[in-house]
């Protein structure tokens, strides 16, 4: 899993990318965890580039989005291809993270 | 072929007659060693984007939670996976001597409610309970005689029906 940060539209969007796997995830948790855990407002992540979800990253997701409602953030994901999008919705991800289809959909999100 | 005295590969495939059969160390690191031979398997099966991701999420947590919580930390104890397609379904059946587990037995996965509340353990077993059209889990006998866990998970080649969203 490799990770890259920027400013999107005032928000900072995390870009993620290769496999969300227990490999992947065991090597950048910290890294994402340290970025998106800590903001007080709203950031969005892009997943476009990611070729492989596993629970692990889901629980990362949770985790993290988790601590970031306890200090005023939000976590918006976004830009999921079809194959993530589907193990996203199997696993329930999207009853309690934001999702949105593309940058756009989360910077709406984000703004809420 | 591995040197005099260095350790075995993480993962041995070996192509069957259609089938892919995998044998897998005790070691996290077997699955990304089993990954190109599951690529190949799912493109000779020629299995749409979505099952082959299928494949992949079902292999990748039934195997990490095998190594996590069935085997005991730097054993020899070892997974032996077998994956067969046909133009209907594709079958994983994992074989493991580690602590008898039976996911069946495990209550159905429930909805998250709330982040705040969601819980975020045993999410990996739920999610092949919901993706799969139909899971079996036997205790048997390996060849030795030694008793093993069999889960045999299917997996249809459309999206994973209904009936088994529940369980």
């Amino acid at each position: 899993m490799q990770i890259d940060c920027s400013d999107v539209d005032g928000f900072q969007c995390i870009r993620l990318s290769g496999r969300l796997d227990t490999a992947g995830v065991g090597n950048g948790e910290l890294g994402f965890t340290a970025m998106a855990a800590t903001a007080s407002k709203p950031v969005i992540v892009d997943l476009g580039e990611v070729s492989f979800i596993a629970s692990l990253a889901v629980r990362m997701f949770i985790s993290t989005a988790r601590a970031a409602a306890r200090k005023g953030g939000k976590l918006v994901l976004f830009g999921a291809n079809a194959a993530v999008t589907e193990i996203i919705e199997t696993m329930g991800l999207d009853e309690i993270v934001a999702v949105a289809p593309d940058q756009a959909g989360a910077l709406a999100l984000a703004r809420e | 072929m591995p040197l005099p005295g260095s350790d075995p590969p993480l993962c041995r495939a070996k192509y069957d007659d259609g089938s892919l059969q995998l044998a897998l160390r005790n070691a996290i690191g077997a699955i990304a060693a089993a990954q190109a031979a599951i690529e190949t398997f799912g493109a000779t099966a020629a299995m749409p984007a979505r099952l082959q991701n299928r494949v992949e999420v079902v292999f990748e947590e039934i195997v990490s939670n095998i190594i996590r919580h069935g085997f005991d930390h730097g054993t020899a104890q070892s997974i032996a996976v077998t994956m067969t397609a046909s133009p209907q379904r594709v079958t994983l059946c994992f074989e493991d001597d580690g602590r008898a587990f039976n996911p069946l037995t495990l209550p159905p996965p429930k909805t998250f409610g709330s982040l705040a509340t969601a819980k975020i353990g045993g999410l990996g077993v739920a999610t092949v309970r919901r993706l799969a059209a139909d899971i079996d889990y036997q205790r048997v006998n390996d060849a030795d005689g030694h008793a093993c866990n069999r889960l045999t998970v299917t997996l249809a080649r459309e999206p994973a029906p209904e009936t088994c969203a529940g369980r």
